[in-house]
């Protein structure tokens, strides 16, 4: 369900992730211009364009949150999935400028030296500390809401954890191997690495987030539980004519026209439409589910 | 691809459901059942030895028929039944609605009116 709590967590954990960014792109940005090291100059524009795409996240995550007029009472499940797709593409960008920033420095090599370096080797274990937790916490939040927004962020956060860890590998080999000539060509490979990685990661990102984005019916698992529990109820409405289903975002939604004998009450109605609404919904997560009364069949 | 064969035995229509039954192919088959049902028909033997394939689309045009038949106050049987279609059958609660039999001989047995004592 879209609960304005649970879009109060969604919009304080994207609060997080915009200021740890916001570091992370200030100490990225100030080791690449004190060292000679195609790593760091990747690391740099890769942290800016993630930073960009998290503001942005947050950012319309709080103005979902902060609105009162109803504009999104149906649930941000699009809005996310755009986000997300955003967020891919954004990966997909910083990518290429690590591949290309890579191929200059395999034809041009050099040595990497200079206070960077040091700076650099101080924030890559600070920052990866930072960047496994707020992974470990955007994946459990969006397993509990499943939010593709949440899931996308973790996503990035490993990302980011495991460029971390192999900066540091790549700067701490670097410097420890300096001494033989080949070793000048461990930095522009270790972006390329890098720039693999993050390309699975915007693949999974963007073909979920694509495939979300795109209404479409019910699975048969799910489909089915609907018609358990309407075979369940089999005596308590007159006529089934129709069920309508999608899912949209991360939401479910499900209609079902039902039929009802004319003597019985509205209490009695709605007692029925209670339950089969409830036990749907408590079947099938982040379903909405609503009875529309009928007559005729619907074409 | 379905093919829905109907024919008349008393008063039993027997209708022989071949082929596959999905979201595709079960508008057809609520068609013709919605149809004779306005001929008048009441007594439908249905078989599912030739049917390969049942998905949620199909049992939901069987759940709307069963409503019609109680309501109407018609007989429904179905039988042959590969384990498959039987086990979808089962696993959305429809065994305990609907009359399923091994046989066509035995839904017929139940869909015919029992011989009257003799005086």
């Amino acid at each position: 369900m879209f609960g304005s709590s649970g879009n109060v967590s969604k919009a304080e954990a994207a609060r997080t992730a915009v200021i740890a960014g916001a570091i992370d792109v200030l100490v990225t940005l100030s080791a690449a211009i004190a060292a000679h090291s195609s790593v760091l100059l990747a690391d740099f524009f890769k942290t800016s364009l993630e930073f960009v795409a998290v503001l942005l996240s947050w950012l319309a995550i709080r103005r979902i949150v902060g609105g009162s007029n109803h504009q999104f009472d149906y649930g941000i499940g699009k809005l996310e999935n755009l986000s997300s797709l955003f967020v891919g593409s954004i990966m997909l960008l910083g990518m290429l400028v690590i591949v290309v920033n890579a191929i200059a420095n395999i034809l041009n090599p050099s040595h990497i030296e200079g206070i960077g370096v040091w700076i650099s080797l101080g924030a890559q274990i600070v920052f990866g500390a930072i960047n496994s937790a707020l992974s470990w916490r955007s994946f459990r939040t969006a397993r509990a809401e499943n939010s593709p927004l949440l899931k996308s962020q973790g996503q990035l956060f490993f990302t980011r954890a495991f460029g971390n860890v192999f900066i540091l590998l790549a700067l701490g080999l670097s410097l420890l191997l300096s001494g033989f000539s080949w070793s000048i060509y461990i930095d522009p490979a270790a972006s390329l690495v890098i720039a693999a990685s993050i390309l699975i990661s915007a693949i999974g990102v963007l073909s979920s987030s694509f495939y979300d984005l795109l209404d479409r019916t019910l699975e048969e698992a799910d489909q089915i539980v609907i018609l358990r529990e309407l075979a369940q109820h089999f005596h308590d409405y007159e006529a089934l004519h129709g069920i309508r289903s999608r899912r949209a975002g991360g939401g479910v939604f499900v209609e079902v026209f039902l039929e009802f004998d004319p003597d019985k009450t509205m209490g009695e109605i709605q007692n029925v439409v209670e339950t089969l609404c409830h036990s749907i919904e408590a079947q099938i997560p982040s379903s909405q589910v609503a009875v529309a009364l009928a007559r005729e069949a619907r074409r | 691809m379905l093919t829905v064969n109907v024919a008349k035995s008393g008063e039993v229509t027997e209708i022989l459901l071949t082929g596959e039954l999905d979201g595709m192919t079960s508008p057809q088959l609520e068609q013709q059942l919605n149809s004779l049902i306005e001929a008048g028909e009441r007594c439908f033997l249905i078989r599912f030895a030739a049917l390969a394939l049942i998905t949620s689309a199909g049992l939901r045009v069987f759940l709307g028929f069963a409503k019609k038949m109680h309501k109407l106050n018609g007989k429904m049987i179905l039988c042959e039944m590969s384990a498959n279609v039987r086990g979808v059958f089962d696993t959305a609660g429809f065994s305990n609605i609907m009359t399923i039999s091994a046989t066509a001989a035995e839904g017929k047995a139940l869909l015919e009116p029992e011989p009257a004592p003799p005086a």
